[in-house]
């Protein structure tokens, strides 16, 4: 898990958000990358698309910088915009067709990662349905509570938790651990 | 939660995930300013077309004044002397017999019926080298 943020200083950005200041989203950027990253990643399963994804949120927030800027919590706001924007990318992948010579991406292959890489994991992970793999990646990878994560994703607290219990049957099932 | 669960949980948190890389840092960077830029130029046509309604306004209102008072005034001279002129042609076929004064007397009772305006009235009795009687000067 990537360490939580809960850096005070994003109170002093504020205003330079809210003005449209350039330096102020580099400095969110510096803050708040890696857990959007995990979170896209988690979500969408391929880096180049979980890149995309931080990248499309980051631009949404320049137009919603007044909200980003007057959210109760800044880093959620974000989280919540680049779960959008992963979301928004999962769709569009459904609708594309899969190209013959698509070969899925290993996420040992790919430079800059941290952690060991666990395919099998990776490929149980990916088959959850999305209601459940993202109760999991807030969890586990945020550090969110139930009720954060139900917040965020706008359902109850005992959704959120029969989501992830069914997720964590499933990991369980498909990697063969026995419980 | 089983013990099972809780080795999932640690597994599942531990699990490989891409760090955001330099090259990454400047596309996103890049792809901020490039937003900002477009709200500019979103923002630049608005202003544009203000300066472009304060010009017509302007123009307008310029339009408004001369119409007013610049272009009738100079303009109501010949309009009074073609005013007496049909006036006068009207009377005469009208009234035939009518000697010249009395033509100029029956325009100038028409005038005080505010029939005619007194540009009119003026033009006439200059013309015909009618004495208005409030006129002391000739």
């Amino acid at each position: 898990m990537v360490a939580p943020s809960h850096d005070p200083s994003d109170l002093a950005l504020r205003p330079a958000l809210e003005r449209g200041d350039s330096a102020a989203f580099a400095a969110l950027y510096d803050r708040h990358a890696a857990r959007l990253l995990r979170v896209a990643w988690g979500l969408l399963g391929d880096r180049a698309e979980a890149e995309d994804a931080v990248q499309d949120a980051f631009v949404s927030a320049v137009g919603a910088r007044r909200s980003l800027a007057r959210a109760e919590s800044v880093e959620r706001y974000l989280v919540a915009i680049v779960r959008h924007a992963a979301l928004a990318r999962r769709r569009a992948r459904a609708r594309r067709p899969i190209p013959v010579a698509h070969v899925p991406e290993l996420p040992g292959c790919a430079p800059g990662g941290t952690g060991v890489p666990d395919e099998a994991l990776e490929r149980a992970l990916d088959a959850l349905p999305v209601a459940q793999r993202e109760v999991v990646v807030l969890k586990l990878d945020l550090g969110m509570t139930f009720a954060e994560a139900a917040a965020l994703l706008g359902i109850g607290l005992d959704t959120a938790a029969s989501r992830y219990r069914y997720a964590l049957a499933k990991l369980r099932s498909a990697l063969g651990v026995t419980p | 939660m089983t013990h099972d669960d809780s080795i999932l949980e640690r597994r599942l948190a531990a699990r490989w995930s891409p760090a955001p890389s330099d090259a990454h840092r400047l596309r996103v960077l890049g792809a901020v300013t490039a937003a900002f830029a477009r709200e500019d130029l979103a923002r630049r046509p608005v202003a544009a077309r203000l300066a472009w309604a304060a010009c017509w306004f302007i123009v307008l209102v310029n339009a408004v004044l001369a119409a007013s008072s610049v272009w009738p005034r100079r303009d109501r001279v010949g309009h009074a002397v073609a005013r007496a002129e049909h006036a006068r042609e009207t009377f005469t076929r009208a009234f035939p017999e009518l000697a010249p004064e009395e033509l100029e007397r029956a325009l100038l009772v028409l005038h005080a019926a505010r029939r005619v305006a007194p540009a009119t009235c003026a033009a006439v009795c200059a013309q015909s080298n009618y004495q208005h009687p409030g006129r002391v000067d000739r």
